[in-house]
């Protein structure tokens, strides 16, 4: 998968859970911007893993990596760091 | 596997429900007997002091996960712990899915006042609900409403005066859509609530966990009144207070089959006339 398509990915749930009318800014903070809790976090990245895994492509991102996610670049960046890692 | 009593007492609700009729699952750690319930075996418990959101990500495995899968699994199922509240909401997100649009999940739990009883939402999950997400689940309510025994339930929103205009911004903003409607009494007191004049009293999580708390500081509040209805949940999931006995865990179990076949959460996406 492209970085383009796991932004899209990510922004897409992130607008299913949070309930946006709009994709969001990379630079959104989670919790100031866009009010997002950590079950909001879970539930974005579990949806992201599940549609990962649809695709062939299995990824399980650990609670340290989660807990270091303030803004949504953060949360695609360690998504496209956890596709990209050897397995 | 929750509960202040652990799984004993639990498990002893579970086997009152059955024998009057229930079809109850129970998940269960391998060294729980069950005493013959059918049982879905689970690898961990989260506990009530660890943070719901990484406790659930932690422990796949955990009871309250594999029961809100199990749960999940068939639509004429419903989720019933005794365990962290928060834990047992962002279970059934994870495995159920949001209803209606509603951003956060509201609990509506029976009030033992008037005829009937009168249903609360929201009894203290979210403090600063959107009045939106509220209003979406005023069907849901008004069923469980109806399910408790009220023919045609009245809605009312708490607030400090009956005026119009009364009240905070949420008051406000639930008063002012409700305002024409069918059923809706308009703004309600503590004493109107007390009163039993509406059927369903609408307010924030903050103010509603405060009168909640006050009726159980009081002792105004028994058996059948340990368990609440969760709204915005694709799915029918109550939360049993962390000191429910097995009377009470029986009645919640009896209350989430009667929920189930009113078909309460299809009520909150308003896909049921």
């Amino acid at each position: 998968m492209t970085g383009d398509e796991i932004t899209t990915l990510i922004c897409d749930h992130l607008q299913r859970v949070l309930a946006l009318d709009t994709a969001p800014a990379p630079g959104a903070s989670l919790s100031q911007d866009l009010h997002a809790d950590s079950l909001d976090l879970v539930e974005v990245i579990e949806g992201v893993e599940a549609d990962l895994g649809r695709r062939g492509v299995t990824v399980h991102l650990p609670e340290e990596s989660l807990r270091r996610v303030t803004t949504v670049a953060d949360a695609v960046a360690i998504v496209n760091e956890a596709v990209a890692a050897p397995r | 596997m929750g509960g202040d009593h652990g799984p004993d007492v639990v498990l002893a609700g579970a086997h009152r429900a059955a024998d009057s009729g229930a079809a109850v699952i129970v998940v269960a750690t391998d060294e729980v007997d069950t005493g013959g319930l059918p049982t879905v075996r689970c690898g961990s418990v989260i506990a009530m002091g660890e943070e719901p959101a990484m406790a659930l990500r932690r422990h796949p495995d955990a009871s309250i996960r594999v029961a809100a899968a199990t749960a999940a699994e068939h639509p004429g199922r419903a989720l019933l712990s005794a365990g962290s509240s928060g834990a047992t909401v962002g279970a059934a997100l994870l495995a159920m899915g949001r209803a209606g649009g509603i951003r956060r999940p509201v609990i509506a739990a029976r009030l033992p006042l008037g005829a009937h009883g009168v249903v609360l939402v929201d009894a203290g999950a979210d403090p600063d609900p959107d009045p939106a997400d509220l209003l979406r689940c005023v069907p849901a309510a008004r069923a469980y409403a109806t399910a408790l025994g009220a023919a045609t339930p009245t809605v009312g929103v708490l607030n400090v005066g009956h005026e119009p205009g009364k009240g905070n911004a949420v008051a406000r903003a639930l008063s002012d859509a409700l305002t024409g409607t069918p059923g809706f009494v308009g703004n309600v007191e503590p004493a109107h609530v007390l009163d039993g004049r509406a059927d369903v009293v609408l307010t924030d999580g903050f103010t509603g966990n405060i009168l909640l708390k006050t009726l159980e500081a009081r002792g105004a509040t028994g058996t059948g009144d340990r368990a609440a209805l969760v709204l915005g949940v694709a799915g029918t999931v109550l939360v049993a207070h962390g000191a429910a006995g097995s009377a009470d865990l029986a009645e919640a179990i009896s209350m989430a089959a009667r929920l189930t076949r009113a078909g309460t959460t299809t009520m909150i996406a308003g896909t049921t006339p």
